[in-house]
Parts: C-alpha cells; sequence; structure tokens
C-alpha cells in the first residue's frame, strides 16, 4: 500500500515501536531511588541486592507496564471513537466517558463494602461507561446532530459526572474522600501486577474484537450511507464498538484514574502516519497512545527530581496544546 | 434480474412510491427517470434492502451492487484502498494478490489506473465518483442499482462511464438500473426507460416509445421535440417550459 505521509506505514508502525521501547526502558531506569541503570538491570535479570530486585520488579516494571497497556486502551479507545463518532474531537476524556468511569468507580468504592476492590472498582466503572455509551449513541442518533453538537453533548454529560462526582465526595466520609480524590488525580505509582494482567486482557479482548470490523470501521470512514450500501450493519457496528470502547475505558480509568488527553492525541498522530485503513490504523493509535503515557510517566518523574507527578498533570501539559492546534487549524474533518 | 411486483413504500408517514412494476433481464439497463423527489432514489434504496417496503415484493439476484447518490465523506485512505473496501465481506485480514489484481481491474475498467496510488481525500468531486463506482464493481453484482452516477461528472465522462456500464451489461449478464437526471444520457445508455412521477410508474419502455412530447408536457411541465434520428441516440429540443406545470412542487 502506498504511503499517505511520505514514510510507509511499516516503517512508520516500526518507528513507533522502537520509540515506545526506548520510553519503556527509561521508565523503568529512572525514578525517585535514584538506581544506576546498571544495577537496573542485574535487578531485571534477577540477581543484585534484593531491595533493588524489590523497587525494579515490585514497583517500576508493573508502573512502566502499567503506562503502556493503560495508554494502549486509551490510545484504541480514542481511534475506534472517532471513527463511529466521525467526530476528530471524541476520545474517552472529551465524550465523558471518563468522568463517568469514575462515577462509577466511585459509587463502587462508596457503596460496594467488600467488593470495592480491584474487580468491583472495574465493573463500577464499566457499567457506567455503558451507560455514558448508551447516552452518546442515542444522542448521535438524534436527526440533525452534527459533529460541533455532538462535542458539546459530550462536554455536557462530562459537566454531568463530574457534578455527580462532587455529589459523591460531598456525602463521603473522610477517608472514603481521601481515597476517591487520591485516585481521581489519575497516578500510575498504584500500579500492581494483577492490574497490569487485567487492564492487559481487557486491552487484547477490545483490540481483537475491534480488528475483526477492521475493514467495516474504515467503510465507515466513507459515510453512513456508502457503509450501509457495500453492506455493512451500521447500527450494530457502532454499538458493538461503543460498548468495546466503554470496556477499555473502565479498564484503563479505574485502576490509575482519569488521565485526559491520551485518546484523543494518539489517534490523531496514527493516522498522519498510517491513515485510516484501521488494520494498521487501530493498532498503530495502541502504539502511539502507549508510547505517549510511557513519554509522560518518564516525565512525570523527571520535572521534579525526586517527586512524581500525578501523570493526569503530566499528559493535560501535553495534550491542551494539541486539542488547541486541532481546534484553531480549522480542518476538522477528522483526518 | 430484477423484478418489482406492485411495490409500495412509506416513509414518515407519507407514501413516497405507488405501485411499481417493473422486471430487468440479465443484460438488460433500465434507466429511472423522472423530477426531483418523484421517488427514485426511495425506490432505489428500497430495492437494495435499506427502506422496507409497505407492500409488494422485490426480487433481485444476489450478489447485489449499489452505488448511492452520496458521494461520501473525504477519508484519509487511498483510491486502491477504497476499492478494497469494496469487498470486506470477501478479504480476510491480509490482502491477497487476487484481491488486488480485482482491484486493479476495477480501476482500469473506469479510466482509473492512474489515481490507484492517490489519496481520496484529493480527489475531485468527480474522479471520486468513479472511484466509488469501481468500489461497487467490487462485489462482482449480478444487480447493480446507480443513483445519479454521473452526476458529477463532465460529459466525456459522462458517456465513458455510461457506455462501461452497458458493454458491463452485456458482457457479464447483469441487472443494471440507474437513476438519472439527463433524459438525453438515459436514452442513450438504456434498454428501457421507466419514468416515476409522484411515486407511480408514468411509463415504461425503450427510449423511443417513452419519450414523446406530451409525456415531456405531463410529466416535466416543458413544451419539447423529440428528436429521433436512425443510428443516433433519441434526442430533445427544448422550447419552453409550462406556466402551471403538472410536475411543479406547486402540483404536489
Amino acid at each position: 500500500m502506498r504511503a499517505l505521509t511520505g514514510l510507509p506505514p511499516q516503517a512508520g508502525i516500526g518507528l513507533a515501536i522502537a520509540l515506545l521501547v526506548c520510553t519503556v526502558v527509561v521508565d523503568i531506569a529512572s525514578g525517585p531511588a535514584g538506581l544506576p541503570l546498571r544495577a537496573v538491570l542485574v535487578a531485571l535479570s534477577g540477581a543484585g541486592e534484593a531491595t533493588d530486585r524489590f523497587i525494579v520488579v515490585q514497583f517500576r516494571l508493573p508502573v512502566a507496564l502499567m503506562a503502556v497497556v493503560v495508554g494502549a486502551c486509551l490510545g484504541l479507545a480514542g481511534a475506534t471513537m472517532q471513527t463511529v463518532l466521525d467526530n476528530p474531537l471524541a476520545s474517552p476524556f472529551t465524550m465523558g466517558l471518563a468522568a463517568a468511569a469514575g462515577v462509577g468507580a466511585s459509587v463502587a468504592m462508596l457503596f460496594g463494602g467488600p467488593a470495592s476492590g480491584l474487580f468491583g472498582t472495574a465493573a463500577g466503572a464499566a457499567i457506567a461507561c455503558l451507560i455514558a455509551s448508551g447516552l452518546i449513541y442515542t444522542l448521535g442518533r438524534a436527526r440533525g446532530m452534527g459533529q460541533a453538537v455532538m462535542t458539546l453533548t459530550g462536554i455536557t454529560l462530562m459537566f454531568f459526572f463530574q457534578s455527580i462526582q462532587a455529589l459523591l465526595q460531598y456525602s463521603a466520609s473522610q477517608e472514603s474522600l481521601q481515597r476517591i480524590v487520591h485516585w481521581l488525580f489519575g497516578d500510575l505509582q498504584r500500579a500492581t501486577w494483577p492490574g497490569v494482567a487485567m487492564v492487559a486482557i481487557v486491552f487484547l479482548f477490545g483490540l481483537k474484537h475491534l480488528m475483526l470490523d477492521a475493514w467495516r470501521l474504515t467503510a465507515l470512514r466513507l459515510g453512513d450511507a456508502r457503509a450501509q450500501a457495500l453492506g455493512v450493519p451500521v447500527a450494530s457496528l457502532r454499538q458493538k464498538a461503543l460498548a468495546v470502547v466503554s470496556l477499555l475505558t473502565a479498564a484503563a480509568v479505574c485502576l490509575v484514574g482519569t488521565i485526559a488527553f491520551i485518546g484523543l492525541v494518539a489517534p490523531h498522530i496514527a493516522r498522519g502516519v498510517v491513515g485510516e485503513d484501521h488494520r494498521l490504523l487501530l493498532p498503530m493509535s495502541a502504539i502511539c497512545g502507549a508510547a505517549l503515557l510511557s513519554a509522560g510517566s518518564v516525565l512525570a518523574k523527571s520535572i521534579i527530581p525526586g517527586i512524581v507527578l500525578p501523570i493526569s498533570v503530566v499528559t493535560a501539559l501535553i495534550g491542551v496544546p494539541f486539542l488547541l492546534f486541532l481546534l484553531l487549524r480549522g480542518d476538522h474533518s477528522g483526518t | 434480474m430484477i423484478k418489482l411486483r406492485d411495490v409500495h413504500v412509506d416513509l414518515g408517514g407519507r407514501t413516497i412510491v405507488r405501485g411499481i412494476d417493473f422486471s430487468v433481464a440479465a443484460g438488460e439497463v433500465l434507466a429511472l427517470v423522472g423530477p426531483n423527489g418523484s421517488g427514485k432514489t426511495t425506490l432505489l434504496r428500497s430495492i437494495a434492502g435499506q427502506n422496507g417496503l409497505a407492500s409488494g415484493s422485490v426480487e433481485a439476484t444476489a450478489p447485489l451492487g449499489y452505488m448511492p447518490q452520496d458521494n461520501g465523506a473525504a477519508a484519509r485512505l487511498s483510491v486502491l484502498e477504497a476499492l478494497l473496501i469494496g469487498r470486506h465481506e470477501m478479504i480476510g485480514f491480509r490482502v491477497r494478490r487476487s484481491d488486488r489484481a480485482a482491484a486493479l481491474d476495477a480501476l482500469s475498467e473506469f479510466g482509473l489506473t492512474d489515481l490507484a496510488g492517490e489519496r481520496l481525500d484529493r480527489l475531485s468531486g468527480g474522479q471520486r465518483q468513479l472511484v466509488y463506482l469501481a468500489q461497487t464493481m467490487m462485489r462482482n453484482p449480478r444487480s447493480l442499482l446507480l443513483d445519479e452516477p454521473t452526476s458529477a461528472l463532465d460529459l466525456s465522462n459522462q458517456l465513458l462511464v455510461l457506455d462501461t456500464l452497458r458493454t458491463l451489461a452485456r458482457s457479464r449478464g447483469l441487472s443494471v438500473i440507474i437513476a438519472v437526471h439527463d433524459l438525453a444520457l438515459a436514452a442513450r445508455v438504456a434498454d428501457t426507460l421507466a419514468v416515476l412521477d409522484r411515486g407511480r410508474l408514468a411509463a415504461l419502455g425503450t427510449p423511443t416509445e417513452v419519450l414523446r412530447p406530451e409525456l415531456l408536457a405531463t410529466v416535466y411541465g416543458v413544451v419539447a421535440d423529440v428528436l429521433c434520428e436512425p443510428g443516433l441516440p433519441v434526442g430533445m429540443r427544448l422550447r419552453d417550459r409550462l406556466p402551471n406545470p403538472a410536475g411543479s412542487p406547486s402540483h404536489r
């Protein structure tokens, strides 16, 4: 297939994977403990001092891998949302899904009792995400809803879920409030191996199901009428894709909190390199999301030496200028 | 073969198409003509299965290819990728050599070989229409429904497309229905003309049988001479517009 940007798509994907590997290595090698690279490599091989091994294997490695899987989930979810909603500004964050997941997770933490552990929080986030997706889908089917109105609808939903979140916090006990606020900050440092495994499983599940629909999602980019004429079941494809997006968002958000802009920015970078053939766009968006969040994780540890900033602060610093660039360049065609 | 029996279509509580009966044999081209709002697009969508029928029946030999009027969003895809989407039901994740060859054949049929590597969103409206036509052919249809397939094309490309469709219909035994506005082009390409007027079939027959000054006055509200010269397609010389034509919106 001919390259769309001068760089052949395969070379672009290769370059993105190489960048991802580099950021993951730097992410594992950096941290407040100030371990030298040699000690990190020795610890990774299973040798070296027990303290170093503990820091690297039980702390840095899960954080680095969590950045990869969460970034991949958000990139994949963002690309899918931008296609099915035909909106270049759609992402789990801008369309209110992340806020909904936050509400779901908070409800699980407050009222879940014994179910408020890892999977209870994830289930709460997933249910709230599915409800928000259903709302977006239903409103998106309303006659005459254009991209601008849909974006405003997403922002409205985000405010709605944020106000429910505020209400929950207002009525929460001191202990629960502290837990929720800490969670909402968006923090990779709470990563654990079971959490990484759970997000990785949801990501692989979502990727598999979306890749099976890759041709149909590409056809959707030619407009509903043409996709329908080519035999694409447009309505059921949208429902299925949004359900998968909900799971991806819930898995990403329920463990590390709300992380903005990765789902918005990654698909645009991927589209610029591989075009809109979803066989390439979906995995490339996941790789770009993973690389961006991994780079964000490195930045979070590097901006103020000795202190790890919440990842959501760093991604906002990257995402806000990009969002402004998208809005100001005047081309909202999604390409 | 495409066969319609007493087809009625309702949309939004209104009956748009009423009692349509006709059939299109393999190798035959039928041109669906009529004024704006006469129900051409609704009827084509119904044959394609995208609008339900209120009553009647439609039979069409599968696979069916349908090209809607909409020129589609300008996606960031190569022309070759756009054509391969036309086969999405048949191809797997990896594109086979035979699929790529079929796409290049479809492009060459419509004179688009040079555009294979171009980006779809950088083509003109007319070029994109030709690409979508080639994309529709990628499904290897036996029944073909085309809604205004030449609306964005220049004269030369209009003739290229219509002559190619006629040749394909004959050589592959396709049943083709084309909705067009230009009566001269319709007469050139079609074996049969079906004239729709306010959802009803006003006339059905060969271009020579159908295109009469009386029909043009009744359906289109125009005064015109019909030119029938041996060896040439039927033509028209428009003289005037009737002051209160039967087909004008004020009569609907």
